[in-house]
């Protein structure tokens, strides 16, 4: 579409400039939110910085909280019972612990008079499968 | 490439445009010096924010509409934005040294602040930034159609509020 003279003319008035000034505060302050700088040691912040940015004392108020619950679970003797534990077990499993309490178990059924029951029960060994044939049979009168 | 240098350089290319830009809507030096260091912080944020983009200064002339609209309705909100505070907003021109020009260009100045937000928009990307209806209308997310009569309806006006000076110095 042409330009009548009106439009012409009005297109040439120039756009006024920009002010010079503008170009050095506007990038300045553009660097210095997009990459903030350490006012400590004056060096990019850390990425970790950005994460914690919106409440850094929470965060921190947070990781304190966790240390102090650590610090507390380690001081209630959680870890010597552990290795109580260990102990007994490896007591628990020793040959002479197994003696030691078969002699007590004895001494004890010889206290209340059951020294019989106090006998360690004969393991049942299952029979041969041909006596078991053998023994039905006999039952049976056949043999 | 550093963002920073990549930013100095988008600056260099577009920073005028977008100044003229958002002057045409703000009408005042302080806001759109925010709203164009808004335009500049949000690319060096998300330095891929142009890339893929076929027209850099057609996409920034679009964050800067839609970041001028947002201001603009914020302000209108905030305070009473009327046309008297319009009145006393700075010139969107060059200053010329012959006063006959400069008459026009103080009376064309006046004659814009009288348009509407939109069919002011329109007129400035036609007129100086060189831009077709079809760019514009991109830009402003509107019909064709739309911004080809808001063209119409503005340059009448400024026409007609501007007539007596032209007929006058041409």
């Amino acid at each position: 579409m042409k330009m009548d003279d009106f439009e012409q003319k009005l297109a040439r008035q120039e756009i006024r400039p920009i002010p010079e000034e503008w170009r050095g505060a506007i990038l300045g302050k553009v660097s210095k939110e997009a990459e903030p700088i350490s006012t400590v040691t004056g060096l990019p912040e850390p990425w970790w910085r950005n994460l914690l940015w919106p409440s850094p004392r929470a965060w921190a108020g947070l990781a304190a909280s966790w240390v102090a619950i650590f610090i507390l679970n380690a001081g209630t003797g959680e870890a010597p019972k552990k290795s109580a534990l260990k102990e007994a077990r490896a007591l628990a499993s020793s040959p002479d612990w197994s003696i030691a309490m078969a002699e007590q178990k004895l001494l004890k059924a010889e206290l209340l008079g059951l020294a019989e029951s106090a006998k360690p029960e004969k393991k049942e060994v299952p029979q041969p499968r041909s006596d078991v044939r053998t023994n039905r049979f006999r039952a049976l009168g056949l043999v | 490439m550093r963002v920073s240098e990549s930013i100095a350089r988008l600056y260099d290319d577009h920073a005028q445009a977008l100044f003229g830009f958002l002057l045409t809507f703000t009408r005042d030096e302080a806001d759109t010096r925010d709203l164009l260091q808004d335009i500049f912080l949000k690319a060096a944020k998300d330095p891929d924010l142009l890339n893929g983009v076929a027209e850099p200064r057609r996409y920034l002339l679009r964050v800067a509409r839609n970041l001028a609209v947002d201001f603009i309705r914020r302000r209108s909100a905030r305070t009473r934005w009327n046309d008297e505070a319009a009145s006393e907003t700075i010139g969107l021109f060059a200053r010329v040294s012959d006063p006959d020009e400069q008459a026009f260009c103080d009376a064309l100045t006046a004659a814009m602040n009288e348009l509407p937000d939109e069919q002011r928009a329109v007129i400035h990307l036609k007129l100086w930034q060189g831009l077709t209806f079809e760019e514009i209308a991109a830009i402003l997310e509107l019909p064709l159609n739309t911004a080809a009569s808001r063209y119409r309806y503005g340059l009448d006006k400024l026409r007609h509020l501007l007539r007596p000076l032209y007929e006058e110095i041409k």
